[in-house]
Parts: C-alpha cells; structure tokens; sequence
C-alpha cells in the first residue's frame, strides 16, 4: 500500500548499504524490513545471482545475492550481512548485502539524478545521487537491475572518480 | 457529433438494448462485436472512442480482449460491463486496464454516465 | 419477507434448471409427454410464485410460456428448435430477473419484447386466439421490493480520529511531523450501485496514486466485501492536489458526491520520535537449528476421504422440527466468502506445520501425558484440516451444468445431431479446480462438437447413427478425480499430425520415427502445433490445443488423448482433488530437502552398487525384469554429483508413461505438505512445483515430477563423469 515518495515533499529516507566500498541506497517505501542472514535453500536451474528462497512468517521469499549479481567477489558472510527485504512489481524480494549501514533522512534536493554521460556507466540502473556532507550514496534501480538479465559490474553502477565530490 | 461506441457483448439482447440506450443519448455506434476476438478486430478497424465490454464470452473473454486492445492502444476507453458476482473478475479488467465498468442489468442513466465520464464528454 | 424470499429463490432456482433439462428432454423426445408436462408445471408453479411475491414481470412472462407450452399438450403446437430456443431465451430472462429480484424494473422492455415474441410464435399456428400484447403492459405494475435506505447523509469530519488506534494514531503524528497534509476523503455512490466492492477499489486506486492510504471507514475488510451502504471514508496522507483528487474521484461512474477535508487531530504531536529504529525488525528466531536428519515421519497416510469429512461436517439434526423440505435445502447453504475461507485453509495449514514441530520436540520427553495430548492435537489438528478441506469441495455439477445448453446451441448451430451424456456430475473437488476446470471442458467440448462429430449425412454414409455421441465423465481415483470427454466422430489421423509436426518443425522426423500412435496422437498438445487460423487442416483438431494443457496442468492436473480413426476421440483430464495440502516424501539430497508428491511415486527401493549396470553411459537396474534408468537427484537437478555409496535409497517416479529412479541420500518419511508457491520472480522452474516450509522454518522444494522426466534431465548418464 505504501508508496514512494514523489515531488511536493521536503524529505526522503532512505536505507542505506554497503557493498564492497561503494555505498548505496533503496527508498525506504521500497524496503519491507532488514534481516540478519538466514538459512538460505538454494534453488535449481535459476540465475547464478540467485542465492535461492528464505521462509518469511510462512511466506516463500526469493533472495538475491548483490554480490553475485554485480560480479563482485564471493565474501564468506559475517555478522554484518544483511538480508533488506524489498518490495519488486508487487513482490517481496530479499537482497543480501554486506551490511545495512542506517536510515538516511535527505532533503530531496540532495538527491540529484544521475550524471548523464559518463564513460562506463549504467545511469539507467541508477534512481540518483545522493551527496550528504561528504559521502556520496547511489539511489539504485532495483526494479532494473532485477528485471534485466545482463550481466552488469560493480563499477558501472558507481561513480568511483568519474565525478567530483 | 456524437462519439463512436464498439459494443461487446454475446448476447444480441445486450447489444441491442446497449445500442438503444448509447442511440438515445446521442453516441454513435461504431459496431458490435459478439466476443473478444471480434473486439479487437473491430477496435482496430473503426478505432472508436469508446468500448463497453462483456467479460464472460466464448473464444476470447473480455478481460484477453481488454488486455490486447490497451497493449496496442494505451489510450482505448473501455467500460466493462459485467454481471453481478463477478467482483474479482471486474477487477482484473480494470487491473487490465479498463476505466470503469458497470454492472448488468443496468440502469439506462450509469452506463451513459460512465460513458460520459470516461469519454471527458 | 426475507425468508420468504430466500425460499422463493432457492426453490425458483430448482424449477429453473427443472426447466432446462426437461426442455432439453423434450426437444430429442417430442413424443414423450412427460417432459412436457414437467416444463409446464414447473412454468406454472413459477407463475404461482412469482405472483405471490409481487414479482409481476416474472409472472407475466412465465405465464406466455405456460400459454404457449400450453398449446403444445393440445398438440396445437409441435415442438420445433426454433420455439425451444424461444423458451429457453424465456428461461433465461427469468433466471436474470430471479439473479436480481431489486432491479425488476430494468427487465420491463426486454420482458415485454420476449413476451411479444411468444405470442407471435402461438400467433403463426391457427386455431389459437393471438392475446393482444397491450393488455399485459397494464399488468406491468412494476413494485420496487425494497427501496434501500441510504445511508446518514450528515457526517462529522472533524476530529474523528477518536476511531483511530494507536498505530494509526502514530501515521497520523509522523505524517503531520514531515508536515505532510492529512486528508478525510469522504465519497458517497448512488443509489443502488452494484458490485460496490470494485467501485470502492477503483477509488481507492485512484486516490493512492497520489498519496498513502492510512485508513478506511468501514475497515478495509468491508470496503472489500463492499459492507457499506453508500459512504465510506478514506484517511489519506501527503497528497499535494486537493482539487485533482476530487476530480480523479469524480471521473469515476457512479460517484455522487466526494468530500475532501483536511483532516485537524485534536492532539498536538510529540515532538520527539525516534528517527529510525522503527524500520528494524530482525527476527532472529526464525530459523531454529534443528537437525534436519531426524524429521518427524508420519506413516499413516490417510488421504481424505470426502463422505467422512461430510459426516464430521454434519450438523446435529433437530428432531422436534421437521421443517419443509425446501427450507432445510436452503439451510444447507451457506455462503462465505471465498477469502475467509483462503484465510482459514491457510491457517490450518500452519497449523499442521507448528503440529509437526510440536510433535517433534516432545519425542525426547518421554512423559505418557505429554504423548497423549500430542496424540490429541495430532488428531485434532487432522480432523480440522479435513473439515476445512472439506469447506472448498465443490461437485463439478457446477461446472457440468451448463453444457447440454452450449452442445445444443452449438450441435443446431452446424446442423449437426449431438446426444450429451453426463455422468458421474456429484462428483466433488477443491473450488479452485472447479473454477478452473470449466474452460478447457469448454474448449474440449466445442471441438467435439465442432471437429470431431460428423454431420449426419457423413455419418450415415459411415453406417453411423446420425446422430453423434459424447459422453462427459468424472469420477474420483485416489486422491485424482478423472473427467473424461469421450465423442464417437471420426477421431484423428496420426499421419495428418505426423506430416503437421514435421511442416512446423515441431518435432525431428527422427523423433517421430520412434513414436509410437498414442504419442504421435498427443503431439496435438504441443505449443505451436495450431493456430486458430489452421484449423480445418487435420481433421480440424488441435484449435489451441496446447491451451487446454497449460490450463490444465496450471492446477496440477495432465490431460492425455486417445483416439482411433472413425471411432472417435477420448480426451482424460487427471486432477488433483485439491490444491492447498499435498502428501509427500520427504528425501534428502545433498544438504537440501526436497518433497515428492506422493501421486508420482511408484515404490523406495534399496539398490546396492553391484545391481547398477551401464548402458550407454547411463546408470541402470532390472527391476521385476523392467530396465530402470536411474539418476542422481542431486545431479539432475544441478544441485551436486553422484557420491559412491554401500546402498542407494531409490525413489521410482513415474509422470504419465515416463518411469524413471532417482537415486537420494536418504528417505526422510512421508508428510503433510502445505504448497507455497514460488514468487513470481522465480516462477517457472522446469522441475520445481513450488516449496513448503518444514516443521523447522526451513524451506524445502517440491519437485515436479512430471517436467523433470520429460526434460530428460533425470536420465542418467548426461555427463557422467563419475563411471
């Protein structure tokens, strides 16, 4: 029923993650809730980024490595990782990510939409950018990136040094 | 100049009682389709301004007829017009993208108001 | 008046479908007057009826049809197919204004013409006095039965929030916090409205489009079952546009009035309120460790048993009261929404998971009390499923009902002679298949009709009755219920599908050379094998036949053909009696858990590794002097490989004439299974039915037997790398 945040507000939140040294952030409207790791059943013949499905409160819920899904790495998860649950297109979908680092209020004038044009970059997975103090958090697209079967790398889902800070 | 209606329905009886009524208060109509699949042929033959459509009828229902019609035109007004009971059925056609819908057997007045409304007349 | 009415509806519904089938009697026996006399008396009673209760157009028209059935008994009239399609449309009309006993009015014109209509009809024989139709538009004094008292027009608006409760109270204060305006959207429908369940959804969309919902008035749950009279309320948070609400409310058909206040709580909001803790809710118990080695094994498998379930189901009977019959059969009824009921079976269903880890905690308490109340709560909890099961079962009458009508209507439609025979109609299963079931029978039926029956100068000219045969059967088969379509037309040529598949690309010609009749005959269900466009081809068949499989496999089932040319075509449907709660054997490969479903399991052999011999590469036994290729679960489904072993626990499966072992680590015992589906996001995985979350918390895998063995993953030998 919640909905996310349009123009005509003066704040958004949003829950905000780490993976490998990038961070990013999901609206918070997005976000059902944030659990530590849980036993995960893997499932067959499915995407490799697929990590399999979790019971929630009875439910069957389908759960996405991020790591695997940006060809990153495989890290041995800890106490930190998390699993946000998200709402997708009417689904409840699980991310497993290195950890949720909090919840952010920003002016929304702090979220900007993604640099156009910039070499090596999928600004279409990205929702905006979001500058506090000195931090820059990357607004994804999880609807995209979930909904597309490409390939895509970490890096051509951050900024890295392409932009100014 | 009144708008151009498709009506869809299986029975004759609806579609000619639906005819009297549009007739009456001054919509034009386009044509009149029997089931789903005339529907879609018919909408994209004569591309009226409106559509009313049954939901249960043979070979294509309407809420398949719904669903191809607003794939090739996102702008198609269609008002549903369905039995009683159909309470979930109603919702898939408006979840199918229909704009509104009224229940059968009805009310001269509701399916002209409908009409009227979705229309923007 | 009430009582008086649901027993006018209950017994006019009777006498309708009494009409139907004795009409459909009389038109294939004209010379058998008792159908006759059953069509009239039924029409007269109705007229009796209808007159009593005010329903002055029911009686009128109803009495034009005793008129002209009349005529038929003094044998002034024959019976045509014209004139009982009149009556039918006569029945019809009836069935419609009895449908909606408030609205009379609307049917004046329609009941007026059909009455014209069966007037003419008399008109055309001589002998008949025609009645001049004016005479009865005076009778057409139509009463509206019940005026529906609106509901109070004036509501406060202002400070209604004592309704709220503290969650709601809580939105309210965050909202107003953020500075966000809150809004009393207050809309009333007109007089009437039907289906207000889905007008209010449609407000509701339109209305959370631009901002949250936080609350409704009635509650959410009556908006749905559309408990109201014409006004209801909706709370709404952050919506920028007053005045495009209004509209976007009001562009919707019957709305009569929308109210939008901005809504002014008489309490101040706390100032203070935790920034963000609230977004964390870690349930860390969710997944106990318990060893799945040891799952509980429940070994008497006693699969519902429908008479049973209807006994504990029964309500006491009163002896002091012997009611009519009529109100006992209306009391035998009762209707609930389908969502309470979903509501329930799930409820019962996690309660037969918490059964099962309740029983599995108290194994090591040896306590003979604490063993006899489990054993208490077992059967409890066994007897509750079965009644709730029970709720859902529907016989498939439902669905069977309607089709003399269609086959007639569409046997005088291509002047073909078609006999329907329905047998086997008070056989019951689950809502959900009942529901779904009745368009592939549609389908299977008009191609019978259609495709498969002759017309009678062919089929006289075959030395065939002219007139065609199909038979609609259902019976139960275990825990399947088999609905057969069986016609004696003229069946298809295999060699017409051989010369199709192969024009289409559908299958190899090698592929075909190793088919045997009943395979080829079956291709007829592959995707792409027809289009609507082609459909006289071979023996016109297969219009969307793969439709029919997909619709039918969707709920589980499978649909098998047999046919022979000339003597006709026999299409099987297998169903699943329902669909919520399966039995399964639970095994173990590799670290997983998965459930087979118990219809698809022949036998659990032990295989040691001397039994096993390679054949082309592939792993296989005799068993009873059958060859049985066998394959490691694991590996078939990409999960792991095959590990040596002393002894091979082997689960035989069979799907359709497929056979096929699978080779798993271990038995874990037979068990209760609760079906979840698969989130869409992940759907359709060939092998994978959906999953069940065990006794545990963990989640265990339901294989699909079926796609498994027909994918060919499970034949082993693919990629042996172990031999």
């Amino acid at each position: 029923m919640s909905m996310t945040e349009n123009s005509g507000t003066t704040e958004v939140q949003m829950v905000a993650f780490k993976l490998e040294n990038e961070e990013f952030a999901v609206d918070i409207h997005q976000v059902r809730e944030v659990l530590k790791m849980t036993q995960v059943t893997p499932l067959p013949q499915s995407a490799h980024y697929i990590e399999g499905v979790i019971n929630l409160r009875g439910e069957v819920i389908p759960v996405v490595d991020l790591r695997k899904r940006f060809e990153l790495s495989e890290e041995k998860c800890n106490d930190q990782t998390r699993i946000i649950i998200v709402e997708i297109m009417d689904n409840d979908v699980g991310l497993i990510v290195d950890s949720v680092t909090e919840v952010l209020r920003f002016p929304s004038s702090a979220i900007q939409p993604p640099p156009t044009r910039i070499a090596g970059t999928r600004t279409d997975l990205i929702r905006g950018v979001g500058k506090l103090e000195n931090r820059l958090l990357i607004v994804l697209d999880i609807e995209k990136i979930l909904s597309t079967e490409e390939i895509i790398a970490l890096d051509e889902i951050t900024l890295g040094d392409k932009v100014e800070q | 100049m009144g708008k151009k209606v498709l009506i869809t329905d299986d029975t004759a009886f609806m579609r000619m009682t639906l005819r009297n009524v549009l007739e009456k208060n001054g919509y034009e109509i386009a044509d009149e389709a029997e089931d789903g699949q005339q529907a879609v042929e018919k909408y994209e033959q004569h591309k009226p301004d409106l559509v009313t459509m049954d939901i249960t009828m043979p070979n294509m229902d309407g809420i398949t007829a719904i669903k191809l019609i607003v794939e090739k035109n996102p702008d198609a007004k269609i008002v549903v017009v369905s039995a009683m009971g159909q309470k979930a059925l109603v919702i898939e056609a408006l979840n199918a993208g229909a704009r509104d819908f009224i229940v059968k057997p009805f009310q001269p007045d509701r399916i002209v108001e409908a009409l009227n409304k979705v229309g923007g007349a | 008046m009430e009582e008086y009415r649901a027993l006018f509806l209950a017994e006019a519904r009777d006498y309708l479908q009494g009409m139907t089938d004795h009409l459909l009697h009389m038109e294939k026996d004209p010379g058998d007057a008792a159908h006759l006399t059953e069509v009239f008396r039924s029409a007269h009673s109705l007229k009796g009826m209808a007159g009593t209760m005010g329903y002055n157009l029911i009686s009128g028209l109803t009495h034009k049809m005793e008129t002209l059935l009349d005529s038929l008994r003094g044998g002034h009239t024959k019976v045509e197919t014209e004139m009982v399609s009149l009556l039918f449309e006569a029945v019809d009309l009836v069935q419609l204004m009895v449908n909606n006993l408030d609205r009379q009015a609307d049917y004046t014109e329609t009941v007026l013409e059909l009455e014209h209509k069966l007037l003419a009809w008399l008109d055309r024989e001589p002998g008949l006095e025609p009645v001049p139709v004016k005479q009865n538009i005076n009778q057409l004094a139509v009463k509206d039965p019940d005026k529906g008292t609106s509901g109070g027009g004036s509501q406060t608006f202002n400070k209604d929030v004592q309704n709220f409760n503290e969650y709601e109270k809580e939105m309210l204060k965050d909202a107003m916090l953020k500075g966000k305006s809150i809004l009393h959207i207050h809309v009333r429908l007109l007089e009437g409205s039907l289906l207000k369940a889905v007008r209010a959804y449609m407000i509701y969309k339109a209305v959370e489009d631009q901002g949250d919902i936080i609350k409704t008035e009635p509650c959410m749950p009556e908006l749905e079952e559309g408990q109201f009279e014409r006004d209801f309320s909706l709370f709404v948070v952050g919506l920028p546009d007053h005045d495009e609400l209004r509209r976007s409310i009001e562009g919707i058909s019957e709305v009569e009035k929308v109210h939008v206040v901005p809504l002014v709580p008489d309490w101040e909001p706390e100032m203070e309120i935790a920034a963000t803790a609230a977004v964390f809710v870690s349930p860390e118990g969710d997944t106990p460790a318990i060893s799945t080695a040891d799952l509980p094994l429940e070994q008497e498998h006693q699969p519902p048993s429908t008479s049973d379930m209807a006994n504990r189901l029964a309500i006491p009977r009163d002896n002091k009261e012997k009611a009519p019959t009529l109100a006992r059969a209306a009391e035998k009824t009762v209707r609930v929404e389908t969502a309470k009921l979903d509501i329930l079976v799930n409820l019962v269903g996690e309660l037969v998971i918490n059964r099962t880890r309740v029983l599995e905690l108290g194994k090591g308490a040896d306590k003979e009390l604490l063993e006899g109340s489990l054993e208490q709560l077992k059967r409890i909890t066994n007897d509750l499923q079965s009644a709730v099961m029970t709720l859902r079962m529907f016989p498939i009458k439902q669905v069977f009902h309607r089709f003399p009508r269609m086959v007639r209507d569409l046997a005088i439609g291509q002047n073909k002679e078609v006999e329907l025979v329905i047998t086997g109609e008070d056989t019951e299963l689950d809502r959900t298949i009942v529901n779904q079931v009745g368009d592939p029978l549609v389908h299977l039926l008009r191609n019978a009709v259609d495709h498969g029956i002759e017309t009678p100068e062919e089929r006289k000219a075959k030395g065939k009755n002219p007139a065609g045969r199909i038979v609609l059967e259902a019976h139960h088969e275990g825990s399947h219920v088999v609905v057969s379509v069986s016609d004696d037309g003229k069946g298809i040529d295999p060699e017409a599908i051989k010369k199709k598949v192969l024009e289409k690309g559908i299958v190899s010609s090698q592929e075909l050379e190793i088919m045997n009749g009943s395979e080829l005959v079956n291709l007829i269900f592959r995707s792409g094998f027809s289009t609507s466009e082609t459909v006289t081809d071979i023996s016109g068949r297969g219009v969307g036949m793969d439709v029919v499989k997909t619709s039918v496999e969707a709920i589980n089932g499978t649909v098998e053909l047999k046919s022979e040319i000339d003597k006709g075509s026999h299409f099987v449907l297998r169903l699943p009696l329902t669909l919520a709660i399966i039995h399964a054997l639970m095994v173990k490969a590799g670290n997983e858990i998965y459930a087979i479903p118990i219809e698809a399991i022949l036998e659990n052999i032990f295989v040691e590794p001397d039994e096993i011999r390679t054949v082309n590469r592939d792993r296989v036994i005799t068993l009873r002097e059958e060859v049985l290729p066998l394959s490691s679960l694991s590996e078939s489904l990409g999960m792991g490989t095959f590990k040596q072993r002393k002894m091979y626990p082997v689960v035989v499966v069979r799907a359709g004439n497929k056979k096929a072992g699978l080779i798993v680590d271990d038995l874990l015992g037979q068990q209760e299974i609760v079906i979840k589906s698969l989130s869409k996001f992940v759907d359709g995985i060939r092998g994978i039915a959906g999953a069940t979350v065990l006794g545990d918390g963990r989640v265990a895998l339901i294989l699909d037997v079926a796609t498994l063995l027909e994918d060919g993953r499970v034949i082993i030998g693919k990629e042996s790398s172990h031999h």
